[in-house]
């Protein structure tokens, strides 16, 4: 093989390497729930993540006029507010039940592009008294 | 006797029968007798028969509402309509298993028949001894891992119901066959190659597998493009790609399978290229096992995920063992098979090595983004996911090479280039300029602009290669020139075929990148009698009713849609859009309703309504271009793949016609 053609197939290769190797980099979506984020809080500002929990007792408010929506993801230790407009949330989603919401902190708030909430069949609600670790897993399993 | 009864001994019997003829062929091969091989024929009879029997006894089962079989209690129901009971038996794990192994079953049975006509009986038994295996691998799945005809000691009144996604639209009906005809036809000229590789002929197997390939090519494409109807048509968020690992699963196998497809040309033609094609159809082959271990494991979230299972861990090793004989024996004749000669860039050849190593490439950056997730969990711990714009990242530039060297590609001639070839390529080149410029005179974005370039290069192409060989034929025999294209087309079908396939799959190209990025999606919340002006269009949220259906119970809310402007052009008219309640899901699933237009694709779905007392609605729009001119291109696609297959195009010898213009 010529060697100019061994220096184009070289450029193309490095080219795609650093397209694919940056692009992994970058776009990795980090699934963390809110104890996670507030061990480093500073790490996740401003990055696409997947923040998991259940929605908070009390904490559901959605107007059907503006299509706000706003609620709390708790893990039972750390709570943070979310926030999604411009669509309804899913039929599955609701108070007490697991939920995972993709999207990027602003401050404290968790502004979301995406309700995701892909369930199992066989849904259980956690009980008082569950550890961060059960509710974790239960939220794991119901995804 | 009972259906379950049946279904489980027939089952048996396939299994016993399976390894019966993977030991008759074995015995073939080492003690050279060939009338082991006669025996083994009738042993693949036998087998289909009894898989066609074991899935025959799961339909009646289904049919008849026998709630004494595990697979009928847990993924059927009495009140499913008929056209659902027919398909239930590949809307779960294990009878989705059942319908691969039975296909698996009729393609070593096919096999078999090409036996001493165009498989000669040196080579059959170990071509016949790879299909048993696999064969004997998915029995054994079924018998011992995932058995459909497992007993339910007290028979439930009525099952728990078919998966509420396969009901709601007929295309998944037909989408996971194809699948399965597509997956399922790559173990042929893989065993095929390993026969080549065993008996050490190279050549031949390239000739006598290409049909296969190509059908097992043209049922993958098919099941990718029913899945991508079935996604936009019921999922309601208005696109047909998500780059969802399931997704990609069934992609990593076309990809190597269509890198295969024009390296297999090279070897066909002058011997070339043996070890990429033995190392494709390998990687082909093992992509399937790849993606079924994918679906059926649970070791990725994913939309599709079955149940997870046992059955994972049997893929991962049926994938390991898979790669491990195909890339093993490549290494092991690798020196054997060193090309001769050299091959020049700019020639046919090293056109298509090029196209089959971007559609390579393509394919290990998929496999990398879809476990790069493990990857990382398994090195640091961290729960992690890739998002599409990864993927869109990537393919987009490999795209854009993959559109240039297929429009130059067919137009090179075999081993060096020519002086009508430059003019040629200036031709295309300014086509390419045209079309992108056109773009951007309309104000289309720099990517879209691009696509529409090679659009036209694309076409430009085309029509010099077709043109160029009419006119020549017609001058030459001095017929008229309708007359020519006729006599070409149908002498030259795999050329003609391709040409239709690459056409459609420009015109995919330019869909995808107006699709995807011209999509507009809104939402509002309409009371009854209310009209709501967006995208060109005038909504009236008629009623909001509630009606319940055998199945399942279904919210509707009528809209009309009147176009008020350019925008909305087609979009005219009454609709449905409704949600459907069934008993075995929390969630109701929405059902979009599409409109289709020649320009923009209108897509309505219900969101929500007013439970308590039917007032208002929540309406999603989804406005879309082209989305109807990407099924086309699916069409197109599928006709210049039966073009090429239809029978007949064999018969006629190449060198009996005269030479066309790059052929």
């Amino acid at each position: 093989m010529k060697p100019k053609y061994v220096i184009a197939l070289a450029l193309v290769a490095g080219a795609l390497l650093y397209l694919v190797l940056g692009g992994l980099g970058q776009n990795l979506v980090y699934f963390i729930t809110p104890s996670e984020y507030f061990q480093q809080a500073d790490r996740y500002q401003n990055r696409q993540v997947r923040l998991g929990g259940l929605v908070k007792e009390g904490s559901l408010d959605f107007s059907p006029k503006t299509l706000e929506l706003r609620f709390v993801v708790s893990d039972g230790v750390k709570h943070v507010p979310v926030k999604s407009s411009g669509s309804t949330p899913p039929a599955m989603f609701g108070e007490n039940r697991g939920v995972v919401v993709e999207g990027r902190f602003q401050g404290d708030t968790f502004v979301s592009q995406n309700l995701l909430v892909k369930h199992s069949e066989t849904y259980t609600a956690p009980k008082d008294g569950w550890t961060p670790e059960q509710v974790r897993k239960l939220i794991e399993e119901a995804n | 006797m009972t259906p379950g009864l049946l279904g489980g001994i027939a089952l048996v019997a396939a299994l016993i029968f399976s390894v019966i003829g993977l030991v008759v062929i074995l015995l073939a091969h080492f003690l050279k007798d060939r009338r082991y091989v006669d025996s083994a024929k009738r042993i693949s009879t036998l087998a289909l028969l009894a898989g066609l029997v074991s899935y025959g006894s799961l339909t009646w089962a289904i049919l008849i509402n026998d709630f004494s079989v595990s697979y009928v209690a847990q993924s059927s129901s009495i009140e499913n309509p008929l056209w659902v009971k027919l398909v239930t038996p590949w809307a779960a794990l294990e009878g989705s298993i059942l319908l691969w192994a039975l296909i698996q079953t009729a393609y070593t049975w096919l096999v078999s028949l090409r036996v001493g006509k165009s498989l000669d009986t040196w080579r059959a038994p170990v071509a016949l001894g790879t299909l048993f295996a696999i064969q004997v691998f998915f029995f054994a799945l079924i018998v011992f891992v995932a058995n459909p005809f497992g007993v339910v000691p007290n028979p439930p009144p009525d099952g728990q119901g078919t998966n509420p996604l396969l009901q709601n639209h007929w295309m998944m009906a037909v989408h996971p066959v194809f699948m399965y005809l597509g997956f399922v036809g790559l173990s042929v000229p893989f065993a095929y190659a390993m026969a080549a590789m065993v008996s050490k002929q190279y050549q031949g197997w390239i000739f006598e597998t290409r049909w296969w390939t190509l059908v097992a090519w043209g049922f993958l494409t098919a099941g990718i493009y029913t899945g991508k109807w079935w996604s936009y048509e019921i999922l309601g968020w208005g696109g047909y790609w998500a780059w969802d690992p399931v997704e990609n699963a069934s992609l990593i196998p076309w990809l190597f399978a269509t890198a295969f497809l024009h390296t297999g040309q090279v070897q066909e033609r002058n011997g070339l290229f043996k070890s990429w094609n033995f190392g494709f159809i390998t990687l082909a082959f093992a992509a399937t096992v790849f993606g079924t271990f994918l679906t059926r494991s649970g070791v990725i979230m994913s939309v599709h995920a079955f149940a997870s299972g046992p059955v994972g861990a049997w893929f991962l090793v049926f994938l390991l063992s898979v790669l491990a004989l195909g890339l093993g024996m490549l290494s092991r004749v690798s020196s054997e098979i060193k090309d001769a000669g050299e091959v020049k860039w700019k020639s046919r050849e090293g056109a298509l090595l090029g196209g089959a190593l971007l559609f390579g490439t393509f394919a290990f950056v998929v496999v990398l983004g879809t476990i790069w997730p493990l990857v990382v969990e398994a090195f640091s711990g961290a729960e992690v996911s890739i998002g599409a714009p990864f993927f869109n990242q990537v393919s987009i530039p490999l795209g854009i090479l993959m559109l240039l060297l297929m429009g130059i590609g067919p137009i090179l001639p075999w081993r060096n280039t020519g002086a009508q070839v430059k003019r040629n390529i200036t031709i295309m080149l300014v086509a390419l300029g045209i079309g992108t410029l056109f773009g951007q005179v309309l104000g289309l974005t720099i990517g879209v602009s691009l696509t529409m370039g090679l659009f036209a290069y694309n076409l430009a192409a085309i029509w010099l290669m077709v043109s160029q060989g009419v006119r020549e034929r017609s001058s030459s025999l001095g017929i008229p020139a309708g007359q020519a294209l006729w006599e070409l087309a149908s002498s030259h079908r795999r050329r003609f075929g391709s040409h239709i396939v690459h056409f459609g799959i420009a015109l995919a190209a330019l869909t995808i990148a107006f699709s995807q990025t011209y999509r507009v999606t809104e939402q509002r919340t309409l009371n009854i009698g209310e009209t709501w002006q967006t995208q060109g269009m005038e909504i009236r949220l008629l009623s909001v009713t509630a009606r319940e259906e055998a199945n399942r119970f279904a919210a509707l809310a009528p809209i009309e849609v009147r176009s008020i402007s350019r925008e909305g052009w087609g979009s005219d008219g009454v609709y449905q859009t409704r949600l459907n309640f069934y008993p075995q899901m929390d969630a109701p699933l929405a059902t979009p309703v599409v409109k289709y237009s020649l320009y923009n694709d209108f897509y309505f779905v219900l969101m929500q309504f007013d439970q308590e007392r039917g007032q208002w609605a929540t309406l999603k729009i989804i406005v879309t271009p082209l989305v109807l001119w990407l099924w086309v291109a699916g069409f197109i696609i599928a006709f210049g793949t039966i073009y090429i297959l239809w029978p007949g195009a064999a018969r006629v010898s190449r060198h009996q016609m005269t030479p066309t213009v790059g052929d």
